[in-house]
């Protein structure tokens, strides 16, 4: 099967090659005949990939441990689902992975372009073959994931026992995805540099592949966390590790991006910024792929540690100055289609946004750069961590929360007095009430306090912008639910938009809750004993422990009681792999909206039967895994094609369908 | 102008949200640390020596307990949060890159600088840009005509795409002109 596998990678390189050489000549020479043949070459590729894919998979099932990369992460012990993780659990995997998702999205976004992209689509679909050429290069020659031993091994070395976890079945497959998907709308404001067509015609694949982009980074993100919190054992789930903030940067970037492409989508303004936003993001994608493959700073993440750190240095060097090269030169023709009319507008609110998140994206840069410049200066090296991040990064994410707020209250073009009194007065309300109602309550710390009043604020402020809309259709005869339904079709890029914005209100609330309200205590107990933690009675009641092939598995069951009830019953686990030398443990974690309480084994003693345990009481920290869901239902609603759906639209009276709405809409062009 | 009369509107509210929290804040946190809250405080500014980009107080090998430990030890006989910290990144001992985040003093300033610098020559730019914006010519550019060697290769894509001549637009049986999005 791995020769399979080889074979079809090198046809795959070819059909790339020929797929990113034919388009532009055949564009340049006017050939169509040629164009369209470059584009089914890129099929051909992606479908050479599959092949090769699915060779290395029946590799594993078949335990062909021949196979270097077989035999390094899987055993015969694992079970056979754990195929699925093992296949991207090293450097080779994940790069085959990562090519493959490529190449299927840039076929995706070929094929899908609409007819007008035509001009531009030979250099779009050039430049995505030309980055596929990059990988498959590098795993053809350096890092070959059907390299074969001399020797045939009995027995493989086994999956890495961090990521036997549900969480690494999607959350690795969704971050690499999403870092690589930051190439579409890369390729196509490229294809449109190119071709010369510097108008707005990328701008609607640009918005698509972006926000997709976006949500499927911020999810793997987010599921990235999840894993943390469950499996690392100390009760936290983000501590700005390089690899985190790896895929956080080029997030950042994006969701500068998706804002401020809507203004260009509008008014024809900022293409010079919106084409600088994409590139600066495939830039920190790029960033990001390095400082995973063998980038120079130490992380707890870094499972695929390659020597290939060099390859992706120039990867990335020249990932960013070809495109600002290009920018440059093509400068006077990127002019904007109208002036700005206000700085107190949403075009300008947006503008501002897209400075902060760069900020923050900045900031997240030179933390992970600058143990390199002080290596390099002072010969002197340091270490740049959470305390850092948190102290420049926070006051930053507070002002995005406020201009989260705000900005979507302020109308398109210039605000006008009573529009702003109107939007502004119940936000400040709700921030006030919340603000006051929390203080009585005990919350006093002022970063904490001022952070829930914005969220409060940012939230009323959505959803009184929701009941007003649905208030007013309702008064013209559609039933309520139908109203909000309608109102949100209405107007999806902005209505999705806002159900998003709910999400990270949501997700801050359990960033804040956790962050300011955490408290953590370790305990030694043996069986029976208990313990007081703030208020909590924690009790040690037994363990078994399960004997298997490859791990010894303990489990400890913990009850916690307060005032006399009985709270929950946990079991968390510890899990010994003697081939890893190494630990992984389960939380026993009991979750509610208002706190979480979790238990971790954190040390056992030889010859004892005294078990460490640390306990952690995490206010909110539930609102942060809800946030998911309503991201990707929001980013669902804002990217659904234009039109009420027909079974939504049947029920609505004749004469209501043709009145206008209250506020102008997108362009139905997308 | 609407700008001015929104202006001292805006301050007002600000204003008052800031000193309700300056005040409320003001009236500080009822209970002092414990010593265990300090413990931890130091626990999450000193990284693990031998693990990767892990602090003391999430690494779970012997050596971060035994850190952690001693924290708690030293606390008691009355070491600061400074003592402890000079104490782990003396160069007898782990050196500078044991703390979490580097001193905010010395060579290391430069690390805390930076970023507010940055911002704020970002935020001076954009004002620069945003001035510049408004003042900008109020007409279209007129958008640069498309390669002149181009109109042959769309000459081609219109004919690949509409074999019927009488339809010369852009758009394709495919993707038909849309009605009003409200209509469906």
């Amino acid at each position: 099967m791995g020769d399979l596998g080889l074979i079809a990678m090198l046809i795959s390189l070819a059909l790339a090659g020929y797929a990113a050489i034919g388009s532009v000549l055949g564009r340049l020479r006017n050939n169509l005949a040629l164009v369209d043949s470059a584009r089914y070459a890129t099929y051909l590729a992606t479908l050479a990939l599959i092949i090769s894919t699915l060779s290395l998979v029946s590799a594993f099932l078949s335990r062909d441990f021949e196979l270097r990369y077989v035999f390094e992460h899987s055993s015969l012990a694992m079970p056979r689902i754990y195929t699925w993780v093992a296949f991207y659990a090293g450097n080779e995997g994940s790069l085959l992975f990562i090519t493959t998702a490529l190449s299927l999205m840039a076929t995706l976004a070929v094929a899908l372009a609409p007819a007008r992209f035509r001009p531009s689509l030979p250099y779009t679909n050039a430049v995505l073959m030309l980055i596929l050429a990059f990988f498959l290069s590098v795993m053809t020659t350096l890092a070959n994931p059907f390299a074969k031993l001399d020797v045939v091994p009995a027995d493989g070395r086994g999956i890495n026992p961090l990521l036997v976890h549900p969480g690494m079945f999607f959350h690795p497959p969704m971050l690499m995805t999403g870092l690589v998907m930051v190439s579409i709308p890369f390729a196509f404001a490229l294809g449109t540099l190119l071709s010369k067509r510097v108008g707005d015609e990328w701008v609607d694949m640009g918005r698509v592949w972006g926000i997709l982009a976006w949500a499927v980074l911020g999810i793997g993100l987010l599921l990235g966390s999840w894993w943390a919190y469950t499996i690392l054992g100390w009760g936290g789930y983000w501590a700005w590790d390089p690899v985190e903030n790896a895929g956080l940067m080029p997030w950042l970037g994006l969701t500068a991006f998706i804002h401020s492409i809507m203004v260009q989508k509008r008014f024809g303004m900022f293409r010079m910024w919106n084409l600088a936003l994409v590139f600066i993001s495939f830039g920190l994608s790029l960033f990001g792929m390095f400082i995973n493959r063998g980038g120079p700073v130490p992380s707890v993440h870094s499972f695929a540690a390659s020597t290939l750190g060099w390859v992706f240095l120039i990867f990335l060097i020249v990932g960013v100055i070809a495109p600002f090269a290009l920018f440059f030169w093509r400068f006077n023709l990127l002019k904007s289609a109208r002036p700005l009319e206000s700085s107190l507008s949403r075009e300008a609110a947006f503008l501002v946004n897209n400075l902060l998140l760069l900020g923050v994206a900045f900031v997240t840069l030179w933390g992970v750069v600058y143990p390199l410049v002080s290596e390099l200066i002072n010969g002197v090296t340091v270490t740049v961590g959470e305390p850092f991040y948190n102290n420049v990064n926070g006051p930053i994410l507070l002002g995005l929360i406020f201009l989260m707020g705000v900005g979507p209250l302020l109308p398109w073009r210039r605000a006008n007095f009573a529009i702003l009194k109107r939007n502004l007065l119940w936000p400040l309300i709700a921030a006030l009430v919340v603000a006051i109602t929390l203080a009585v309550l005990g919350v006093r710390k002022p970063y904490a306090l001022l952070a829930f009043s914005l969220l409060a604020a940012v939230a009323a402020a959505i959803l009184i912008e929701w009941f007003r809309g649905t208030r007013t259709r309702h008064r013209r005869g559609e039933n309520p639910l139908q109203a909000f339904a309608l109102l949100m079709a209405s107007n999806r890029p902005r209505y999705g938009g806002y159900v998003v914005h709910l999400a990270i209100v949501v997700l801050a609330l359990g960033i804040v809750g956790s962050s300011f309200y955490g408290s953590q205590q370790d305990i030694l107990l043996s069986p029976g004993q208990s313990a007081n933690v703030e208020g909590y009675n924690v009790r040690y009641v037994d363990s078994r422990t399960v004997a298997r092939a490859d791990r010894t598995e303990s489990y400890y069951t913990i009850d916690i009681t307060k005032n006399g009830d009985h709270v929950t019953t946990l079991e968390a686990q510890r899990t010994f792999y003697p081939d890893f030398n190494m630990n992984a443990t389960r939380a026993g974690i009991r979750s509610t909206p208002v706190q979480d309480l979790y238990v971790v084994p954190s040390e056992s003693r030889e010859g004892s039967d005294v078990i460490g345990f640390r306990v952690f009481i995490n206010p909110l920290i539930w609102w942060l895994w809800i946030a998911g869901p309503i991201m990707i239902l929001g980013t669902v609603i804002a990217l659904w094609p234009a039109g009420v759906p027909a079974w939504l639209a049947a029920r609505v009276p004749q004469t209501q369908r043709q009145r206008p709405e209250p506020t102008p809409e997108i362009p139905a062009h997308d | 102008m609407e700008l001015d009369r929104i202006r001292p509107i805006i301050g007002f509210w600000l204003a008052l949200i800031v000193s309700l929290i300056l005040i409320l804040s003001a009236c500080g946190d009822a209970q002092p640390k414990t010593l265990e809250q300090q413990a931890v405080e130091i626990d999450k500014s000193l990284m693990c020596p031998v693990c990767p980009a892990e602090t003391i107080d999430q690494s779970q090998v012997p050596l971060a307990a035994d850190m952690r430990a001693f924290v708690r030890e030293k606390l008691a006989e009355g070491w600061t949060k400074q003592q402890i910290l000079d104490y782990f990144s003396s160069e007898e001992r782990y050196g500078p890159s044991v703390l979490a985040a580097p001193p905010r003093s010395g060579a290391h300033l430069l690390v805390w600088v930076v970023p507010p610098i940055g911002v704020a020559a970002a935020a001076l730019i954009l004002f620069f840009i945003l001035r510049s914006m408004r003042s900008g010519p109020s007409t279209l550019p007129p958008q640069p005509a498309d390669d002149p060697s181009l109109t042959p290769y769309l000459a081609q894509v219109d004919a690949a795409l509409n074999p019927a001549p009488e339809n010369p637009s852009e758009e394709t049986p495919s993707n038909p002109p849309r009605t009003a999005p409200d209509r469906g």
